[in-house]
């Protein structure tokens, strides 16, 4: 995070803005599993200090600090590779920025696999990553990491393939919007009403 | 500098022709809107794009609209095939000829189509004139659940706080999520202006 506020500090607005949607959106869900928590900055949204939380991710000096900044008896961060992980059913099941990092094939088909598999029956879904129409401004380091960039015709077909509901907003800086689609820098998708 | 081979009024008549701009005069609500009202229209056709966006391209929808048939097209263009529920009064010949593509169907009742099962993939309605009561929203809602398909979606607004909590309340009883937008919102959601939207599934 230090890093990101000294390179581009305006992202901390954008992320932060993330995570008040996806809280919005999963505001009536009792409990949240978030898939790629990193550090944890999001986590107190998403739990509002009311829910159940815990937070998955693979970078473990990340989960070390989430634990030492943020973590309590309802708040868990867990170091753990989320792809064929079985942690119970939450409510909601959000994960920001974390698809595109996730290879085409298998293992894509395991991730939202995961999401549905730990979702309760009536739980929301909220998946963002960045629009693949973005991909020509994207920085280098993060082209590298972008291995598999979804535009708002996909995002909406595979989240399709595992919720009956699913509702595309697209997000430019903080500001979330319905606008035209392929214009937008970021995408959400809100999954409900899991397909079983 | 001009191009003279070019004559740009010939090209320009081309092109309106093209896009069939007949110049057709606008039903009386929609004039008196585009002149007296211009902000308030801007707000409601944003209410029915936000919906439009919100329910996708689907089979059926259903619209009721307050617009003369511009809040049914407005919807329509954004899902497909749509059923529009005019006002009473409104002039349904007019409105018909001035909206006159096959995705749009408009009636002036919606007694029928209220008896309907598992119909539609959408419906849409919002009370600009907070002229709906609570226990005409309550049948509204419980309707409306029966109406849509599996996998379909409910977005109703309203401006009036005390009736958007009361609408809120039957919504939770009558569908798996209810989604809330407008206005007190923490987040900087571009929603339309001036409503509370309630999406529901």
């Amino acid at each position: 995070m230090a890093y990101n506020l000294k390179k581009d500090p305006k992202r901390l607005a954008f992320v932060l803005a993330r995570y008040s949607f996806a809280a919005q959106m999963t505001a009536n869900c009792a409990s949240v599993l978030e898939l790629g928590c990193s550090e944890g900055i999001g986590a107190s949204m998403l739990h509002g200090g009311i829910k159940p939380y815990l937070g998955l991710d693979l970078d473990t000096p990340a989960i070390e600090a989430a634990r030492r900044n943020f973590a309590s008896e309802t708040v868990r961060f867990k170091n753990a590779n989320f792809l064929h992980m079985d942690e119970g059913r939450f409510e909601a099941v959000v994960s920001l920025d974390v698809v595109e990092h996730i290879s085409k094939g298998a293992d894509e088909a395991a991730f939202f696999q995961a999401v549905s598999d730990n979702i309760t029956d009536n739980g929301v879904c909220v998946i963002g990553t960045p629009n693949e129409t973005s991909t020509p401004y994207a920085s280098p380091e993060s082209m590298r990491g972008h291995v598999n960039m979804f535009d708002a015709v996909r995002l909406k077909s595979t989240m399709e393939d595992h919720f009956k509901n699913v509702f595309i907003f697209s997000m430019n800086d903080e500001m979330v919007h319905t606008g035209y689609a392929p214009m937008a820098h970021y995408l959400f998708a809100v999954g409900c009403n899991k397909i079983i | 500098m001009t191009n003279s081979t070019v004559n740009p009024e010939k090209c320009w008549a081309e092109m309106i022709d093209e896009f069939g701009d007949d110049h057709s005069p606008l039903t009386p609500k929609l004039a008196q809107a585009f002149a007296a009202a211009p902000y308030g229209l801007m707000e409601q056709v944003s209410w029915f794009k936000f919906a439009g966006k919100m329910i996708g391209r689907r089979d059926l929808v259903m619209v009721y609209d307050h617009l003369e048939g511009l809040g049914g097209w407005t919807v329509a263009y954004e899902t497909g095939p749509t059923v529009a529920i005019l006002n009473q009064l409104d002039p349904l010949d007019e409105i018909r000829k001035a909206w006159p593509d096959e995705k749009i169907l408009f009636e002036n009742h919606d007694e029928i189509l209220r008896s309907t099962r598992n119909e539609f993939d959408g419906i849409v309605r919002f009370d600009a004139a907070d002229s709906i009561i609570e226990a005409e929203w309550e049948y509204f809602i419980a309707d409306s659940a029966a109406m849509l398909k599996e996998g379909g979606s409910f977005v109703v607004g309203i401006k009036n706080e005390l009736k958007f909590i009361f609408i809120k309340k039957i919504a939770k009883e009558h569908f798996n999520h209810v989604f809330e937008f407008g206005k007190g919102q923490p987040h900087p959601v571009l929603t339309p202006a001036n409503i509370n939207i309630i999406l529901a599934c």
